[in-house]
């Protein structure tokens, strides 16, 4: 296996009645072992300290996905995940590796891109966090935005 | 008093609400700060069976992906 996977657990965004900000250490696991059975995660589970050190030193934003080849260098990041775009990601370092199997060389080409995806959180994402984190995370998610849930 | 101090960054770090200030400037927080071809930083973080995992031991054996979520 050329990857590791790993899913970083983080702060609550949109803390509400059931799931709110991370008071204890003991909290935070119990709340990392809810996520990793809730969503199904298969990935290695790993848990950031309560100060977020590593959630800070990577950007904070809620959903960031970063890509580090072999050499420990970032090959991608984005705000927020898009699995497509990810896979892609992934094809292209295993072309580059069978490439430079063969002998052959590959030179990077750096690329900056704004990548579109949809606001409305396909599949009732949103529905699904607001109903685990209790009506208080959908309040104060409206008072922000200002504007009805889908 | 420090331990007042740390109490405080931990409620701001792990916010009671969700509000215009937990997001603003953090889209731009973001891409100015770590670059593509730029070293990950390294890390050591427990996984929930309590094995500790060091990002830098994998370096020259495999590519990783590191995804950051939650459960709101």
């Amino acid at each position: 296996m050329e990857f590791e996977f790993f899913t970083i657990y983080v702060r609550e965004p949109h803390p509400g009645e059931n799931y709110g900000a991370h008071k204890s250490w003991e909290q935070k696991l119990k709340f990392a072992r809810d996520c990793r059975t809730q969503d199904g995660i298969q990935t290695h589970l790993l848990v950031d300290d309560l100060e977020g050190t590593v959630h800070m030193a990577y950007g904070s934003l809620p959903n960031m996905i970063y890509v580090i080849e072999k050499s420990g260098k970032i090959v991608y990041k984005a705000m927020w995940t898009d699995h497509e775009e990810v896979a892609s990601v992934l094809a292209n370092l295993v072309l580059a590796d069978q490439l430079q199997a063969k002998g052959l060389r590959v030179k990077p080409s750096y690329t900056e891109k704004i990548n579109f995806i949809s606001a409305e959180y396909a599949g009732g994402l949103r529905d699904k966090v607001f109903d685990r984190a209790g009506s208080k995370a959908s309040d104060d998610y409206r008072k922000v935005f200002s504007r009805p849930l889908k | 008093m420090a331990g007042s101090n740390l109490e405080n960054e931990l409620d701001m770090y792990n916010y009671e609400s969700f509000s215009r200030s937990s997001s603003a400037g953090k889209s731009n927080e973001f891409k100015n700060s770590l670059r593509a071809g730029e070293e990950a930083p390294d890390f050591e973080l427990p996984t929930l069976e309590g094995e500790r995992i060091r990002l830098s031991s994998y370096r020259g054996k495999k590519h990783l992906l590191l995804e950051f979520g939650s459960i709101t």
